[in-house]
């Protein structure tokens, strides 16, 4: 609410205090010369500035309530940013593990590849359609 | 008209703004690459091993892909479960 924040909250306490006095005096103070011959005007002045005045003070209590909100909300949002980071992090340190756990087989196995070879390759002759089979699977084309 | 002003400006008085900004979380790098094609084999080798060879390098490839798309799935949980903590 930007009339609230550009203007001082003691402003419109300090109205809210004035209107109130000055009602209560319009009323009251009857043996004040000035006072009983304005008492109609300054009832009126100071009922308009009191109802202006009341506004702003709910204005303010709402704008103070919101206020509270958003810098709950930005404590909850912070402690959030901070636990997806923490995330990521671990994330990142699982996926790692994993792919190493999976290098590391891969070379464990390709070194018995290299171990069997020669037999492997005396047994068995592979066809060029068998290759060919395989080729066009890896690619994922027709 | 001055009334209609007055009242006017005490409506847009009424006007806030909503200051809490969030950001989209980012996903580690590692888990954002794209997996590679397999491997394919020499059309003219008739080695088992060789074939052998390129088979399990396949796997291991698919294995590393199956791993990325666990973490996304991991991560997406996780991060919504974080995301609704936020109310």
């Amino acid at each position: 609410m930007w009339i609230v924040n550009f203007l001082p909250d003691f402003i419109f306490h300090a109205l809210l205090l004035v209107s109130l006095l000055a009602l209560v005096a319009s009323f009251v103070l009857d043996s004040i010369p000035f006072v009983s011959t304005n008492a109609k005007a300054i009832q009126l002045a100071s009922a308009v500035v009191l109802a202006i005045v009341l506004y702003f003070e709910g204005a303010i209590s709402d704008n103070d309530a919101w206020l509270a909100r958003v810098a709950a909300l930005e404590k909850q949002v912070a402690v959030a940013e901070a636990k997806s980071k923490e995330t990521n992090t671990v994330i990142q340190y699982q996926y790692r593990d994993k792919v190493r756990t999976i290098k590391e087989t891969q070379v464990v196995v390709q070194e018995r590849i290299v171990k069997e070879a020669a037999k492997m390759d005396a047994e068995c002759k592979v066809s060029p359609e068998a290759v060919s089979i395989l080729n066009q699977a890896a690619g994922g084309k027709k | 008209m001055k009334y209609v002003i007055i009242t006017v400006a005490l409506l847009l008085s009424a006007c806030v703004s909503v200051p809490v900004e969030r950001k989209f979380p980012m996903a580690p790098g590692e888990i954002q690459a794209p997996c590679g094609n397999l491997q394919t084999i020499d059309p003219a080798t008739t080695k088992l091993s060789a074939v052998i060879d390129s088979v399990v390098t396949n796997y291991a490839q698919y294995q590393e892909c199956q791993t990325k798309t666990d973490s996304w799935i991991e991560w997406y949980n996780r991060q919504k479960k974080i995301f609704e903590s936020v109310k």
